[in-house]
């Protein structure tokens, strides 16, 4: 028999005024989140000032519904008791198109939840209230299937296959005096700044500092190694470089897929590289595409 | 590597327990601290600074006041220390940090606690409380189970993978007469057959909570000079703090602690692969995992394959959690993650019997809070 979730006593939310307007918005069936108009991130949940850039200048919007799993838990022995009627239930960390997190409840699917799945706002009365749980989108439907294996594969061949929105990669490295060198062989680049110590240490860097290509250089490994992997080439590189390397420093570098276009092997996806501190020292977006090796 | 920025000169700990009654945690805190005191060689009047947890007992506020005057001190430094599990790793370095800006000389860090049956929960009004609370998500299970889930997806990783953690600490805990699951040892079998509490979490990859206290006595490196016991010197620390609650993790497959640990070996002018003995704070099977990836012992996500190449015991190559981690030993709630520093002084002073490890010249110890959110990395020497 399915469960009754209007019926449990499940614990209510503790609003305040300042976040009266999610749970307004989530009574009538929709998921509205703060936005910040001075850095145009969004925000979740509620603040008084923007967690980003500490603006105020927060405004209401309502959101597109759609998400993606981060994580999900079936939940056997829930934390209060009011959830043992409807136990085992799934939780899932849900992320928003708009960018933030939320942990949500997930009703369930034809399938299993697994982590990357497609969701979707689906309101839901639970504990005598309306709150914003999310629904996987069902794959499509058998017709819409059939129609979708006459049209062609454009990742057919690629060795990695199709990477999924959301996936992402990171690859850890130390840098060494050694790419400072090995840099300037193939490039010819002797700024002083990679090799008098003395005045790079009086420079604004503070320190001896590695050419930006070889803070870079990891995201080429990450794109040719991991996601989408083997064959992959940059098209294109939007990328900034807000906080200089040193040597012997440990780099952190992270692609997630963003777009995927189906009819060719083309993905647009985010990039970053940190320090070992976790400070951000490059960040933007690229397009790359993956040359299909199998069979070629 | 570096000098030493203090050095811890006693350690207490109370026998774990399932259940108190008619007993406070400030009693408990005064058994504990006693301990300590009198492990270290000195007088109590020679504490003058005081280090505690937040809430202790019925006592929400004025707590360092309360435990001083029920000690019987007069500190001139005092504070709590508020870092959930990373709270007494935190302790130790926020003792050397008060010890060498001048502000005491002799500090102890104290964490107790007692467990009556139908304890009342603190009234949470906080975000978690009201935006996860309401979709079913209570407590820490349900957060940890979330990491793990993540880590499984990312990486691939097993449930045996993980069962290997738990199975280790609990054999790790045969060892130690005063471990919660002394006499019931349980292998990665035992750990999969247990209940799924929330998936992919079974029951025995989760600390048994219970009732107890750890304290140690932090002085600096001159003074230790004097004192009967042999010194374990601070030669490195790092902490980070990035979020509470899951949802907003920067990263649900690698933790604060990678930075704190990578500040604490830069600190003390080591690295992971010198340390004798790995004393990372283990909640659940999920941290140890993620503490193992951070620190650089092995590839992210490799953690399962680096488990099977290494043996964890006091005998092993990477002896891990000696005392049985708290997966083994039981959790003393805020206390639990000072074990963590307690048996690690036991096995740089030589000190600890029949679980002793062989060459004992450093140490890792990690302390971790809320979800992994709160993090203190020590690098510990014997002197
Ligand atoms: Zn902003």
């Amino acid at each position: 028999m399915p469960i009754d979730f209007n019926a449990l006593k499940t614990p209510a939310p503790t609003s305040t005024a300042l976040t009266q307007p999610f749970w307004d918005a989530a009574a009538q069936g929709r998921l509205k989140i703060q936005h910040c108009e001075d850095c145009g991130k969004a925000v979740f949940y509620p603040r008084p000032i923007c967690p980003h850039c500490w603006g105020k200048r927060l405004v209401w919007k309502e959101v597109s519904g759609k998400g993606r799993l981060k994580s999900f838990s079936q939940v056997h022995k829930p934390g209060h008791a009011g959830w043992l009627p409807a136990a085992p239930y799934v939780v899932g960390l849900v992320e928003l198109a708009e960018g933030p997190t939320m942990l949500s409840f997930i009703l369930p699917g034809a399938q299993p939840p697994r982590a990357g799945d497609a969701l979707q706002l689906a309101p839901t009365a639970i504990g005598g209230r309306v709150l914003p749980a999310f629904k996987p989108v069902e794959t499509a439907t058998e017709e819409e299937a059939a129609m979708s294996t006459e049209t062609k594969d454009g990742w057919a061949g690629v060795v990695k296959g199709r990477p999924q929105v959301g996936a992402f990669a990171e690859r850890t490295r130390r840098t060494r005096a050694s790419d400072i060198e090995a840099f300037t062989d193939i490039t010819g680049d002797r700024n002083p700044l990679h090799y008098d110590r003395a005045l790079a240490e009086r420079s604004v860097f503070g320190k001896l500092i590695v050419q930006g290509g070889v803070t870079s250089g990891i995201l080429n490994a990450l794109v040719a190694e991991d996601l989408p992997g083997p064959g992959t080439v940059f098209l294109e590189v939007a990328w900034k470089f807000v906080k200089a390397v040193g040597v012997d420093e440990e780099i952190t570098g992270r692609v997630e897929v963003k777009e995927v276009r189906p009819d060719k092997p083309i993905c647009k996806i985010e990039t970053s590289v940190r320090n070992g501190q976790g400070e951000l020292c490059l960040t933007g977006t690229a397009t790359v595409f993956t040359v299909p090796l199998q069979g070629a | 590597m570096s000098r030493a920025r203090g050095a811890i000169v006693g350690i207490g700990e109370l026998k774990p327990q399932r259940l108190t009654s008619g007993v406070t945690t400030l009693e408990m805190i005064a058994e504990v601290s006693r301990l300590a005191v009198f492990d270290a060689g000195l007088e109590p009047g020679a504490i003058d600074g005081l280090l505690v947890g937040p809430q202790v007992g019925e006592t929400p506020q004025h707590v360092p006041a309360t435990i001083a005057e029920y000690l019987g001190l007069a500190p001139t430094m005092a504070n709590v220390v508020d870092l959930g599990g990373a709270s007494g790793a935190g302790m130790v370095w926020r003792a050397a940090a008060a010890i060498e800006a001048g502000m005491c000389e002799t500090v102890l860090c104290v964490l107790a606690n007692n467990r009556e049956e139908a304890a009342p929960r603190s009234p949470n009004r906080n975000p978690i409380r009201e935006f996860d609370v309401p979709f079913g998500a209570s407590g820490a299970n349900i957060s940890y189970a979330l990491l793990m889930q993540a880590h499984m997806a990312q990486h691939g990783s097993t449930a045996r993978d993980f069962a290997l953690i738990a199975a280790a600490a609990r054999a790790n805990a045969q060892l130690n007469p005063d471990a919660i699951f002394f006499g019931k040892p349980a292998d990665a079998d035992a750990v999969l057959a247990s209940p799924m509490i929330a998936s992919p979490l079974h029951l025995y990859e989760i600390v048994m909570p219970v009732a107890g206290g750890e304290a140690v006595i932090v002085t600096s490196a001159e003074r230790a000079l004097s004192l009967p016991r042999r010194p374990v010197h601070l030669l490195g620390a790092g902490e980070k703090v990035t979020h509470r609650a899951v949802s907003q993790a920067p990263s649900l497959t690698s933790g604060p602690l990678k930075s704190a640990m990578a500040r604490a070996f830069a600190q003390s002018g080591t690295g992971v692969k010198e340390m004798d003995l790995l004393s990372l704070y283990d909640c659940y099977t999920i941290m140890v995992a993620t503490t193992i990836e951070d620190a650089g012992l092995c590839a992210a996500g490799a953690f399962g394959a680096w488990l099977r190449d290494h043996d964890l015991s006091h005998r092993g190559d990477k002896p891990l959690n000696t005392h049985g981690g708290q997966l083994g030993f039981g959790q003393p709630d805020l206390a639990g993650g000072m074990t963590h520093v307690v048996e690690a002084v036991r096995q740089l002073r030589g000190d600890a019997g029949e679980r002793q490890i062989g060459k004992a010249g450093l140490a890792l110890v990690t302390g971790n809070g809320a979800t992994m959110s709160e993090a203190t990395a020590l690098v510990l020497g014997a002197g």
